[in-house]
């Protein structure tokens, strides 16, 4: 029973009706929006469309839009790693894309997903960083990968991951030769290569209703209704390579187990569509 | 750069590669007066405009330019958060930003000082059209995108911005549309200028060889009542030849009433269409 | 004679034109109707009809300030109202005079502060701040008022706009027999049952609560069937 009302962002929270009129609707098993419990939004998804990136995406998951720019830059590498590049990926949710995130520094969403990209780049080895080497401790390339909501309904995670999957497809980089005689740095625009990924990773989002049902890719409104969230990443081949479960509800083996099927059905049709976009 | 313990954390620079084999662009115009993407100086880029792009904002609008991408979305009116933002006429709050990548160079993640500027012409152009009277004691709040910057982006946004207005039901005066014009010389006006056709202090000596006039001046007009609303000047100008730019952007801004009108009544279509 | 003839054929082409004018102004004016328009159409001019929502008037025209369709008011005995009906719902501000619907968020005991969701029954995309003081909870006995008897956290208002109130909150009167509370809970979360003007019942445990209660509109009211 919530009777707190929390009036900090000035917006309407949903009253307590609209848990049963979403309760109604899961009975019938099908969603407000006409979908069933376990069915997935619409996706679009174009490459290359912003001249100014190496490499650039736009994905729109529903309504919800993502578009992911990478500038492909140089930079001497950190003292840790000499031999290695750097790939950084920034999530930005800004106010323009929904009335529920205020300006000013990234609220805790945008940090989580964030740091979410980060650690999917790092365990599965995305990128092969070696590759990014132009000059051992000298010069290696750094990867911004930044991620501009532009419409937030719900499921960010997802269309992260495919955006800046299809961006980093799309990135050309030039030849970069570092001349020793006059320590001079060479670039060739004209001859370009693209990225070795040594993965193809997609994610699938579900989130819990009222601890016994699943639902997958939630919109922004059962976001707000929803309570525990789980996140399962697949790669080309049908494997699950990432799991993330922050927290909240419990949740039951045969749930898991329905989420993790789903999964790889899901991942296998996006691979598809990496393909035809991408060629 | 200042450190945002917010983010990931970075170098403290990095060099974009195209810098370091820069294509020296000479000249702008050819012999045969044709521009570097073969238009001619009267020439504008087709523009392509359409609102409700953003279902969560009340109002948004997406503004194409030849290259240049631009995505505005309106929230309000809404209750004033502070307490020194109360006045019995509304307010707008106006905050524009470049994507980081969308310039030749990566660009920060927190707003610097030249989007500050920008934001605060946009906001005087926008100030002039809205009816503020009509919302006391509330706020608008306008945000913009540039997802690509190709030139002309400050005239594209102010064009975007207000569109999106009309589309989230705010009441104007009338909309604003925009645009801009690059002074090359003694009697070249470049119309609509390209990124590398945009004026840069630092390339004013090669450039000057006895002439003085170089700027880009970017006008805000409102074209039924034809009153002139925010005028952004850069760069070297003598005072008969700024005036004829700014009656030179009027007319381009002119010319965009038929485009931005014809956005607007689409979308009043398609909702009829919902409705019926 | 032929002074005369032409003084009469003078009245009589002002005449014609006069008419040919007001048919002229007749036809353009039924032309907008019906039209769409974006903010700064001219439409008419103020002689045939006086502004309404979303259009302004500005050197003796009446200009659109919306995006939408030119629709026109019939009055008796006025000239009608030219208006623009767009998409987005006319009220997104709470105005003077405006019956409201709001959710009380805090009480103490010299006022019950609430956040203002909808306005003439169009609800709001934000929700605004509004503030019902004790003398503006009912019209008799205005001193003797007490909040907690008469407001709890959570429930559903109906109330009128006084004023515009100070830098943050909209003030509220519920001083008519039509306004005040229209959906309480119960402590336990069921939803109260109406009994008379200043009493509600939960009717799960029978227990009463003081609340000022609205009383229901005749429309609104249904009597079961035999």
């Amino acid at each position: 029973m919530r009777t707190v009302i929390k009036s900090s962002t000035g917006q309407l929270r949903l009253n307590d009706k609209s848990d049963d009129f979403y309760k109604l609707h899961l009975k019938e098993g099908i969603r407000p929006d006409g979908r069933m419990l376990m069915e997935m939004r619409p996706m679009v998804l174009n490459v290359g469309s912003i001249s100014t990136a190496s490499g650039s995406s736009l994905v729109k998951v529903g309504n919800t839009t993502v578009v992911c720019g990478i500038k492909a830059e140089l930079t001497e590498p950190n003292a840790s790693h000499p031999g290695k590049g750097i790939v950084v990926p920034n999530v930005e949710l800004s106010p323009l894309c929904s009335p529920k995130f205020k300006p000013g520094p990234p609220c805790d969403q945008a940090q989580v997903v964030t740091k979410f990209l980060d650690n999917l780049i790092q365990s599965t080895n995305l990128i092969c960083l070696d590759d990014l080497c132009v000059e051992n401790d000298k010069l290696v390339w750094i990867l911004y990968c930044d991620l501009i909501c532009i419409d937030y309904d719900g499921n960010i995670v997802d269309a992260s991951v495919i955006s800046l999957m299809a961006a980093l497809q799309n990135v050309k980089l030039p030849e970069v030769k570092i001349n020793e005689e006059c320590e001079s740095v060479e670039v060739n625009l004209k001859c370009t290569a693209t990225l070795k990924l040594c993965s193809c990773p997609v994610s699938t989002t579900f989130r819990v209703f009222d601890r016994s049902n699943i639902i997958a890719d939630p919109t922004s409104m059962e976001e707000e209704l929803t309570e525990g969230q789980l996140t399962i990443v697949t790669d080309q081949q049908g494997r699950i390579i990432y799991m993330e479960r922050p927290g909240g509800v419990t949740l039951q083996e045969e749930h898991v187990e329905k989420c993790m099927k789903r999964a790889v059905i899901r991942g296998a049709e996006v691979q598809t569509l990496y393909m035809e976009v991408t060629g | 750069m200042a450190t945002d313990s917010r983010r990931l954390a970075v170098p403290q620079s990095s060099l974009d590669p195209k810098s370091l084999c820069p294509a020296k662009v000479e000249r702008l115009l050819n012999d045969e007066e044709q521009r570097l993407d073969g238009r001619y100086s009267s020439e504008s880029r087709g523009i392509y405009l359409q609102c409700g792009t953003v279902s969560q904002a009340k109002g948004s609008c997406y503004c194409e330019l030849g290259n240049t991408k631009v995505v505005c979305s309106v929230y309000g009116p809404k209750d004033v958060e502070h307490y020194e933002d109360f006045q019995m006429e509304g307010k707008i709050k106006c905050e524009f930003k470049y994507a980081p990548f969308s310039c030749s160079k990566h660009r920060g993640h927190i707003p610097d000082l030249s989007e500050a500027e920008i934001s605060d012409v946009i906001l005087q152009a926008l100030t002039a059209s809205v009816r503020l009277q009509c919302y006391p004691k509330s706020l608008i709040e306008v945000f913009i995108i540039v997802l690509e910057n190709d030139g002309s982006a400050v005239s594209a946004s102010i064009t975007a911005a207000s569109l999106a207005l009309a589309d989230a039901g705010i009441e104007q005066y009338d909309i604003v549309t925009s645009a801009s014009v690059r002074v090359y010389g003694n009697g070249n006006f470049l119309e609509d200028p390209t990124s590398v056709e945009e004026y840069r202090p630092q390339d004013f000596d090669s450039e000057s060889g006895g002439d003085l006039n170089h700027g880009l001046v970017t006008v805000a007009l409102l074209p039924t009542l034809n009153q002139v609303c925010a005028v952004l000047s850069n760069g070297h100008l003598e005072c008969d030849v700024l005036v004829e730019t700014i009656q030179m952007c009027t007319s381009l801004a002119q010319n965009l009433y038929t485009a931005a009108r014809k956005c607007l009544l689409s979308s009043v279509k398609s909702v009829d269409q919902n409705n019926a | 004679m032929s002074r005369c003839s032409f003084k009469a054929w003078d009245l009589l082409m002002l005449l014609f034109v006069t008419l040919l004018l007001f048919c002229f102004a007749f036809i353009s004016m039924e032309h907008i109707l019906g039209q769409k328009c974006i903010p700064g159409e001219r439409l008419t001019s103020v002689e045939s009809c006086r502004s309404g929502t979303g259009t302004y008037q500005r050197q003796g025209y009446i200009f659109a300030s919306l995006t939408g369709v030119v629709c026109k008011e019939e009055k008796e005995t006025d000239l009608p109202i030219l208006y623009v009906a767009s998409r987005h719902k006319a009220q997104s501000v709470p105005e003077v005079g405006n019956i409201v619907t709001c959710k009380i968020t805090q009480i103490s005991s010299r006022f019950a502060k609430c956040q203002i969701t909808a306005v003439n029954n169009c609800s709001l995309a934000h929700a605004f701040r509004g503030m019902i003081r004790k003398e503006d909870v009912r019209s008799t006995e205005r001193d003797k008022v007490e909040i907690f008897k008469s407001f709890h956290p959570g429930d559903i208002v109906l109330a009128k706009v006084l004023s515009l109130g100070d830098a943050q909150w909209y003030l509220l009167t519920t001083a008519e027999n039509e306004l005040g509370v229209v959906v309480a809970q119960s402590e336990n979360g069921t939803p109260l049952t109406a009994l008379s003007h200043n009493e509600m019942q939960c009717p799960v445990t029978h227990v009463k609560e003081s609340r000022k209660v609205a009383r229901p509109q005749k429309e609104h009211i249904g009597f079961p069937e035999r």
